[in-house]
């Protein structure tokens, strides 16, 4: 571990107002779940240090590259879902190497927003290519039942395809179902990211991975 | 007047558009008035053909025949086409939403008010946005009108692949589970079904122009308040496009009707007049419509039914049953420690939790010289057991700029002259960190069973500090029926003042609070008296709130571990709703903002309802924070620039903040706005509010010289500054050992402040240090 490289990955948490990023967050940080977590004032800071990242499943297009075993130090950036908190948010956006869109499955106007949240995010945190920026959307509560349930499966998986394929998951910070595997694309896909940036962008085009990761996205 | 559209057009604007074309070809309509129903008649106005089930409808209406929707049956009595509303905007409010065609308007003019708002209601209205607010599209031209149809067989049109979405704002598809086929209509009155709310400008989202909500947002509103009404939402699962949607649909129009019988009726209309019965209303409303429990007339029984005396603490918080060491100890030892302790869900940094574990009296060690330089590196995120009590040598308030390291020997001549009295306040920022840990003794006292001891002592001080209160307090007015006593202070006095730091005693808490902002209030001619703003507060129990459903989201997580705040929709939940829908149509700029709810806990703690919302809307008008909570958070941004710049600014921290590159923003937003309600311990966040709400008066006696460095909010948030500059010096041995990481969760993380008397007294030094500065 001493000789390899610290990669530092900054992940923004984005969605609205009590579809769970804080619970998601911390299920995976901290391996907890509350059902009461008070509402994120500003934005929450955590780290997760992510080891074997690429040692268990190195996307191809990285595998050509000579630091496979690289520990990175993934940041997560939890943030407010109110609306008007994203003034606020230009300091925290900046510099992210990957955004998480979270919505509810059992409420549709959280889904509805996940394109607000998607545009908000690129015009603060301006990156150099909004196109391949990548995001993961996680649609977050699935252990609700399915009776409750108001976006389907397909609708999401539609929605994640039309928006030049960003990997989707259906997780459960409640349950921890899919956290780990979820912010596992997420590292990977935001390594890739960092990746790029540090070589000018000499790399292919990252929807590679995405595609790579949509198959084993969702089995839900 | 886009008028004459023919209704295939409205069918081909439900289409679903591509994403990429949405921006370009369709700019956003404006604004969503109230949308209405249109009647026949106005079906003819506009020459739109009528729906045939609408006539249908209209027939059905005039049966008369047993309807459980109450809110359809007045539909035939309409005979004008624009004034069309008879009734009161809560039936009528469900009712468009079930039966329909939605208008959607973005020129309000054109937005007729119904008539059962009197005109001097309207009026009112009006008044009250005579701020407008930035995005308020009110004078833009008519661009547009969108009818919204929803039918039945739409159902069946809509494909999950013809599904697009736009950014918010001209969102086609809003809010409806259409892809689920077995929807009952019923299922109209699902949240989010209705009209569309559309912006004139998603970037800004900024609110609306106030009061004037879309049908949507009305709905949801009368929809959420009903739960609160009722304390529960006994269609539970109401929202939810579940298969029992009709019954339960039903179920909420029978609350509905019942609410409708009398009281919603004569409160729209005479509450505004006879204020006597807008005291009433609310509360023969609630009788009626809660459905009582066993004990539950009884004051808050019922609140203690799975909990025992001892699992509480002074201030009504669950402590956490697991820890041993509290079983051991008997309530004095529980007491003290017990509400310091980070309460289960508080995130508290490595870093911190380690330094707050160490025994203060192994801090004492910290003082060889020896050790001074045995932990070099520090592993970041992993910091070592002992850095905390090593770095005790570094200097001090986070205003001074005294830098370099120093040697052990000049780190004991500074101690030894700390111990002069001109230099106490230079030791009480020296030792800052201790504030982590339990004062002296306390932890002895643990393990030798001097608790009783301890206890009959604590006990002793408090009631004679009771009593010097009690000295210092003057009776302003006595109500005959024994409804308590009004107090006043001399805010000038430098006793008061001095003892204040030293904390208001619980007895006397509620009581010196409301004295404190009642004298700024006196100063001020525009303030409202408390009989002003409670009338108020029942005024805006009958309106709708846009915010309500945030609200909603908010309410039952922010005080989760208070005994008075468990029930879903009663209780303290409810009385926290009532409070922050109030404050979000009193301040209709700024409405509910997530942050307001961790205030109006800690005063429901200490008031009743309506209290606690005076004593809100005093901190806003005279405390600053209207302006902390601005839209677009400008407020919050000059206050964190004046930390930054006139507190922080020369001393080492600002040197290795900025060196990390860690803005007060990232840190300060939530300190701020909740007057660290979510970063320090509840006794702890008491003693700042006591000085807070004493001194937070910008023309306070107390200042010296105020326009020195005029700043837009002068001299009253100095004491969250010093507060902050406090808690800064409390971690600065561990900030300054931090890479970017660990500094951040530092500053984000709860602070467990131990000993609270020592985190003031470093809170004043600063805020002295400050004053001598200026």
């Amino acid at each position: 571990m001493s000789s390899r490289k610290k990669v530092l990955l900054k992940v923004i948490i984005l969605g609205d107002s009590g579809v769970g990023k804080t619970s998601l967050m911390n299920q995976y940080v901290n391996k907890k779940f509350s059902t009461s977590y008070k509402a994120t004032i500003g934005a929450d800071f955590l780290t997760k240090e992510v080891t074997t990242l690429l040692a268990t499943r190195p996307p191809p297009v990285l595998t050509a590259q000579a630091h496979l075993s690289f520990a990175s130090l993934k940041q997560l950036w939890d943030t407010a879902g109110q609306e008007r908190f994203q003034s606020l948010g230009v300091a925290f956006y900046r510099g992210a190497d990957c955004c998480v869109l979270v919505y509810d499955v059992n409420t549709p106007k959280s889904f509805e927003t996940l394109d607000s949240w998607r545009d908000e995010f690129l015009i603060q945190a301006s990156p150099r290519d909004p196109e391949s920026f990548p995001f993961v959307v996680l649609g977050n509560k699935v252990d609700v039942g399915d009776d409750r349930r108001a976006i389907s499966t397909k609708r999401a998986m539609t929605y994640c395809q039309s928006r030049s394929g960003i990997p989707y998951f259906e997780v459960s910070a409640k349950d921890n179902t899919n956290v780990e595997q979820a912010f596992e694309v997420v590292a990977r896909n935001a390594l890739a990211m960092e990746e790029q940036e540090e070589y000018g962008g000499g790399f292919e085009d990252p929807i590679d991975i995405s595609l790579d990761n949509e198959r084993d996205g969702c089995a839900c | 007047m886009d008028r004459k559209k023919p209704p295939s057009a409205f069918r081909l604007s439900l289409q679903g558009l591509p994403y990429d074309q949405t921006v370009p070809d369709r700019p956003p309509i404006p604004i969503t008035t109230r949308s209405a129903e249109p009647t026949a008649e106005q079906y003819k106005t506009y020459g739109i053909a009528q729906p045939t089930y609408m006539s249908a409808r209209s027939g059905l209406d005039q049966e008369k025949g047993p309807r459980c929707d109450s809110g359809l049956a007045a539909t035939s009595v309409r005979d004008s086409a624009i004034t069309v509303h008879t009734e009161d905007h809560s039936a009528g409010s469900i009712r468009s939403a079930l039966s329909v065609p939605q208008i959607l308007l973005d020129n309000q003019a054109i937005s007729v008010p119904p008539p059962h708002r009197s005109e001097r209601a309207w009026l009112d209205v009006k008044q009250t946005n005579s701020i407008p607010s930035p995005s308020t599209t009110i004078d833009r031209p008519f661009q547009g009108l969108t009818l919204d149809i929803s039918t039945g067989d739409l159902v069946d049109d809509f494909q999950p692949e013809r599904i697009e979405f736009s950014k918010r704002g001209s969102m086609l598809f809003g809010g409806r589970k259409v892809t689920e086929p077995a929807k009952p209509v019923n299922g109209l009155l699902q949240p989010g079904f209705g009209s569309r709310r559309v912006k004139s400008n998603p970037s800004l989202r900024k609110r609306p122009a106030a009061k004037v909500l879309s049908t949507d947002e009305e709905l949801l509103s009368h929809k959420v308040r009903s739960y609160y009404e009722s304390g529960t939402d006994c269609a539970n699962g109401w929202d939810q496009d579940s298969f029992l949607g009709q019954q339960m649909s039903r179920q909420w129009q029978d609350t509905c009707a019942s609410l409708e019988g009398t009281s919603v009726k004569t409160s729209i209309s005479d509450v505004r007049s006879d204020p006597s019965t807008a005291d009433q209303t609310p509360e023969s409303r609630r009788e009626r419509t809660i459905e009582k429990e066993e004990l539950e007339l009884a004051g808050g029984l019922e609140y203690w039914r799975d909990i025992q005396n001892g699992d509480v603490d002074r201030y009504g918080f669950i402590m956490p049953r697991s820890s041993t060491v509290d079983a051991v100890n008997s309530g004095a030892m529980k007491r003290s420690r017990s509400s310091r302790e980070p309460p289960a869900l508080q995130r508290v940094s490595t870093s911190l939790q380690l330094a707050a574990d160490a025994p203060r009296r192994k801090l004492a060690m910290r003082r060889s010289p020896s050790n001074a330089n045995s932990v070099q590196s520090a592993i970041p995120g992993q910091m070592s057991i002992r850095q905390p009590k090593i770095r005790i040598t570094r200097p001090r308030s986070s205003q001074s700029s005294y830098q370099g390291s120093l040697s052990g020997g000049s780190s004991r001549l500074r101690q030894a002259t700390n111990r002069l009295p001109h230099n106490r306040d230079r030791r009480f920022m020296d030792e800052a960190g201790d504030m982590l840990t339990l004062p002296y003794g306390l932890g002895d006292i643990a393990e030798n069973g001097e608790s009783e001891a301890r206890e009959v002592h604590v006990r002793r001080k408090e009631v004679e500090r009771d009593e010097k209160w009690r000295k210092m307090a003057k009776v302003v007015s006595k109500t005959p029926d024994g409804g308590g006593t009004r107090f006043e202070f001399d805010t000038h006095s430098p006793k008061l003042i001095e003892r204040t730091w030293k904390g208001i005693p619980d007895r006397w808490r509620a009581t010196a609070w409301h004295a404190f902002l009642s004298a700024s209030a006196k100063k001020r001619k525009e303030s409202l008296s408390d009989e002003e703003l409670i009338a108020i507060f029942h005024e805006h129990q009958s309106d709708s709130s846009p915010d309500d459903v945030q609200i909603d989201i908010d309410v039952p997580r922010t005080i989760s571990s208070h005994i008075m705040f468990r029930r879903r929709y009663r209780g303290g939940q409810r009385l926290l709703f009532r409070v922050l829908h109030a404050m979000s149509l009193h301040y209709p700029n700024t409405g509910y903002v997530q942050g307001m709810a961790a205030l109006a806990a800690t005063l429901l703690a200490y008031y009743d309802e309506e209290n606690a919302f005076v004593m809100l809307v005093r901190l806003w008008d005279l405390r600053g924070l209207d302006r902390l909570y601005m839209s677009g958070f400008e407020g919050l941004m000059e206050a964190l620039d004046d930390f930054e710049k006139k507190w922080l600014k020369g001393g080492e921290i600002a040197a290795k903040l900025t060196e990390l590159g860690i803005p007060p923003t990232a840190y300060g937003t939530r300190w701020y706005l909740t007057l660290f309600n979510y970063s320090i311990p509840f006794p702890a966040q008491l003693r700042v509010w006591d000085v807070f709400m004493l001194l937070g008066d910008s023309d306070s006696g107390s200042a010296p010289n105020v326009s020195v460095q005029p700043s837009p909010f002068g001299t009253t948030l100095d004491v969250l500054h010093a507060t902050s500059a406090a808690l800064i010096d409390g971690t600065r041995n561990i900030l300054l050992d931090s890479d970017f990481e660990n500094a951040m969760k530092v500053l984000t993380s709860w602070v467990p402040i131990q000993d609270e008397d020592l985190f003031m007294r470093v809170a004043k030094a600063e805020w002295k240090m400050h004053r001598r500065k200026a």
